[in-house]
């Protein structure tokens, strides 16, 4: 059974869902469309959205794949803004036990002004299969947000534009070349819409949109779509003076529900 | 002879290229394109033409009008109905029609679609009862219209076995009286092609005849309806009568807007209720809808191991033409009564519904595995719940829906404004596939809403007067088989629209909608699996104006249609529309050029037809060729205008047109249509 699952996982998954890393349960529950949205999870979409954050911030988040017995994603996230600079590092664990991918990274990121931010950041790759043997690359992330109006901000970001694979033979995988363009819509403090237009370079064309509505001052409310595959996203987020709580649920018509739970808490 | 001279008239008359419309049909139009765009062919939408053509000639006040009312207007959503009374109820009767603007909700375009439909005038005239009052102040409105195929058809041709046995006129009859907001009444006779006119056979003296009388806001009996009447109620899943909207770039529209009881006007030979109908008000905020139909159906029949004859299937299309049809015509009897309690207060509605449907004859499924859920019997009694809910700027609604001995059914949902620009939808449902009712038009992917769940979102957002962006996702899974989908299947669909309207007379609208479903491949092997079948719009279409009398319309629309493992396919469609209306004109008309080539039905292309008043036309274009036609309207006498349309298909490379007994020989259908409309 367990080599059944970890067939399956590595013909379908790896690619699948290492493609897009984890970006945390609010912009998962906002359908991904990340692009142009500001949140620590940025740091797994677009570095540049990580100067939001007003204080040092840190971040866990958990994930459960349903339906397998024990294949999850655990990820931790921290910035810490100083002047105008941001930096950020995150570490991700996607598998189970037989098998894992760790994905380490460090960004940096920096506000020109009050609409333009640019950042970089650069992760370490390792895939772990017991008794098989290991695998570690290296790849590079950049993007950059810019502030239109009040009300309308653009995203880009691409990974890995150089392509980098892992250097030997015996694992399929490929580390995913993406080029990201989103734009969020706030016409109101309580409320953004985002939308993002991805293009993996061994893929279609993807394209998703999302909402994070403050209900009241301590629930937001979210909902997203994403087209290839089409999934939908739900979630609530919990905000108590610094501390935060996300809820996020996936529903792909495949693969069924994936929970995840965040939290955070701002210094 | 005759349709030759009517035929020359108009061709000549193209020259003059009118426009059959006012301004106010051109919101009706665009009204009801976007919330059309997922009805079914045969769909009949001219009640709701009907209707909105009544309100702009006789509106509604809003200071003496009720949600009931306001919904029978199907563009307002049920937020803005909850708002505006919310804004009454505060602020007082509304003074100036401006102040909808300073109400929540009521963004620049609903006001304008609600502008022509609305008064705050007080109507003057008395509306007490009294035969003077009626003959008085009652408008009466006629309508007769002619129209016919001009080639001849192989079904009217001396076949040996299945021919049409009538002629290939068609007529419509209708005369409909209302005096004021209390007393309507309608008279409806209609004969469609290739049925008989007079006392053919089962049929006295016309083929299809209907009509109403009602009697409105006497004391505590709201509504009485002897006749011909609909009833709608709560999300329709348990008691709904005639269409239904679902999903549509007006994404607000799964939300249904329930009238309750409404007398029935419409030349639709199915959809209605038979008998006799009223809501009267027995408390304060408590209404109580009793109501009995009586009437007789088409029904194909079997016969069972008993020797009784047995329902195979409900014929709904109303055409008696052929020998068979005519023998199923009027086969089976129905008898449904019930009753409808409803609480309404501004914020809280909730009703109960509960009605018993019986036949004179059972009903026997056929055979195939995915017909195994389906109805059998001869007596079924149903059973719902609705209620809505405003809360802030939220509206939550639905309903549940029982069959007894049978499925459940619900439906909840709920719509957000989640900030002066931007209002979003979702909706759940879960429909049992043993879920059996009559009447049920409940939002749904399959024409009827049995044996699926879903999950439907969608996104409204006006940024700013000149742009404005609907999307919507809808997935959807049929936890049983269906017609040609040998095992459980799914899907989704997803619809984005943008308009761009810089000034009043120049609107763009680009559109893109994607629907991918299961179904069992077209290749031969001992078990069918499922391809799926995926099927992508593209839309830009743009409205124009030069100067005060002509306005265009210009549509590009490309079709995708690809299934399983098989190549894509495509179907295009191109439009020209010109429409001529000069304000002190008695002349007004338009025409239509259409280039259309699609690879096959299956990438076939739908779009709107300008058509005489009254009759909606959905257009189908499919195959490879040129599409035009012309209506004009011209004025006779002020109350007396008459319509004519021609319009004509021309293939390319084919020897026939149409199949079975429609097939013509050469290249060519054309049709001609003419109207009076005498109102007094």
């Amino acid at each position: 059974m367990r080599k059944i699952l970890l067939a399956f996982i590595l013909s379908f998954f790896i690619i699948d869902t290492f493609g897009q890393y984890n970006q945390g349960a609010r912009l998962t529950a906002m359908g991904n469309a990340s692009a142009a949205v500001n949140d620590i999870w940025s740091l797994n979409a677009n570095p540049a959205g990580i100067t939001g954050q007003k204080s040092a911030t840190a971040a866990l988040n958990y994930a459960r794949y349903l339906f397998g017995d024990e294949l999850s994603e655990q990820s931790f996230a921290f910035v810490l803004p100083f002047n105008t600079n941001f930096a950020g590092l995150s570490i991700n664990r996607y598998g189970i036990s037989e098998l894992s991918e760790i994905k380490a990274a460090l960004g940096l990121a920096k506000k020109f002004g009050e609409d333009l931010s640019i950042g970089v950041k650069a992760n370490v790759h390792q895939i772990k299969i017991t008794n098989y043997g290991n695998a570690t690359t290296f790849s590079v992330d950049a993007g950059v947000n810019y502030t239109v109006s009040k009300q309308i901000g653009l995203g880009l970001y691409v990974n890995n534009p150089s392509s980098q694979k892992y250097k030997t033979t015996n694992v399929q995988t490929y580390i995913p070349t993406t080029v990201n363009f989103g734009a969020t819509y706030t016409p109101s403090n309580k409320l953004v819409l985002a939308a993002t237009v991805a293009k993996d370079f061994e893929r279609k064309f993807d394209v998703s949109v999302g909402v994070d509505y403050k209900f009241y001052e301590l629930l937001s409310l979210r909902g997203g779509l994403s087209a290839k595959p089409f999934k939908q996203y739900f979630g609530i987020g919990l905000n108590y003076q610094k501390l935060m709580v996300d809820i996020a649920v996936e529903s792909h018509p495949q693969i069924g529900y994936t929970p995840q739970i965040g939290l955070s808490y701002a210094f | 002879m005759r349709f030759k001279l009517l035929f020359i008239i108009t061709f000549l008359l193209i020259g003059f290229a009118a426009k059959a419309q006012t301004q106010e049909d051109q919101l009706i139009k665009d009204l009801i394109e976007s919330i059309a765009e997922n009805l079914p062919e045969d769909y009949d939408l001219s009640e709701l033409q009907d209707r909105l053509t009544y309100y702009r000639n006789n509106p509604i006040n809003l200071n003496k009008t009720n949600a009931e009312e306001l919904k029978t207007l199907v563009f307002l959503s049920p937020l803005q109905i909850s708002n505006l009374f919310e804004h009454i109820r505060k602020n007082g009767k509304l003074i100036d029609l401006l102040e909808l603007q300073s109400i929540a909700e009521f963004d620049v375009v609903t006001i304008q679609r609600l502008m022509p439909f609305v008064t705050l005038e007080q109507n003057a005239i008395v509306d007490k009862i009294t035969g003077q009052n009626l003959l008085k102040y009652g408008n009466n409105d006629l309508i007769v219209r002619y129209g016919r195929v001009i080639e001849k058809s192989k079904g009217y041709t001396d076949l040996p076995g299945s021919r049409y046995l009538g002629t290939p006129d068609r007529y419509l009859f209708r005369y409909r009286y209302t005096y004021s907001n209390r007393v309507s009444a309608s008279l409806v006779f209609e004969k469609d092609a290739g049925e008989h006119f007079f006392n053919g056979p089962k049929q006295k003296p016309f083929d299809f005849l209907s009509g109403h009388i009602a009697l409105l806001n006497t004391g505590r009996f709201k509504k009485i309806v002897i006749g011909d009447y609909s009833m709608q109620f709560g999300q329709a899943l348990t008691l709904w009568s005639g269409f239904s909207f679902g999903k549509s770039p007006d994404i607000t529209a799964v939300a249904k807007r329930d009238v309750g009881l409404r007398p029935y006007t419409s030349a639709n030979e199915f959809a209605f209720l038979r008998g006799a109908a009223a809501t009267v008000g027995i408390a304060k905020n408590i209404d109580f809808s009793p109501f009995v139909s009586h009437r007789k159906l088409d029904a194909s029949l079997g016969t069972n191991a008993n020797g009784e004859k047995t329902i195979t299937t409900i014929n709904e299309t109303g055409l008696h033409r052929t020998q068979n049809e005519i023998n199923n015509k009027n086969t089976t009897e129905q008898m449904v009564y019930g009753g409808v309690l409803q609480y309404k207060t501004n914020a809280l509605n909730i009703g109960a519904i509960a009605y018993h449907t019986s036949f004179n004859r059972i009903f026997v499924p056929g055979s195939s595995l995915y017909q195994k859920f389906n109805f059998n019997g001869k007596e079924l009694t149903n059973i719902g719940a609705h209620y809505s809910y405003t809360y802030k700027n939220f509206y939550f609604f639905g309903e549940f829906g029982k069959s007894l001995d049978a499925g459940l059914a619900y439906v909840n949902g709920a719509l957000v404004s989640l900030s002066s620009t931007v209002s979003a939808v979702v909706l759940h449902r879960n429909y049992q596939k043993n879920y059996h009712n009559f009447f049920n038009q409940a939002t749904a992917e399959a024409s009827e809403a049995f044996n699926e769940k879903g999950f439907y979102a969608g996104l409204n957002i006006n940024p700013s007067k000149v742009w404005s962006f609907q999307l919507y996702g809808d997935y959807f899974n049929y936890p049983w088989l269906r017609f040609r989908v040998d095992a459980p299947s799914e899907g989704y669909e997803f619809l984005g629209q943008v308009t761009y309207s810089p000034t009043k007379t120049f609107k763009a609208i680009l559109r893109f909608k994607s629907e991918v479903k299961q179904q069992n491949t077209s290749l031969t092997v001992p078990f069918n699996y499922l391809d799926n079948v995926k099927r992508e719009n593209y839309r830009a279409d743009v409205k124009w104006a030069v100067g005060k009398s002509f306005s265009f319309q210009n549509r590009v629309e490309v079709v995708q249609f690809k299934k399983g493992a098989g190549n894509a396919e495509f179907g295009y469609l191109a439009y020209q529309d010109v429409s001529y209306d000069p304000l002190s004109s008695r002349l007004s008309g338009n025409i239509r050029i259409a280039y259309f080539n699609t690879a096959s039905y299956d990438s076939r292309i739908y779009a709107y037809e300008d058509d005489v008043l009254y009759n909606f036309t959905f257009g189908l274009y499919n195959g490879k060729g040129l599409r035009g036609y012309a209506n004009l309207k011209y004025r006779l006498a002020k109350k007396l205008d008459v319509w004519g349309r021609y319009a004509l298909y021309n293939y390319e490379n084919v020897e026939k047109v149409g199949s079975g007994l429609d097939e013509i020989g050469g290249k060519m259908k054309s049709e001609m249509r003419i109207q009076l409309r005498y109102q007094f």
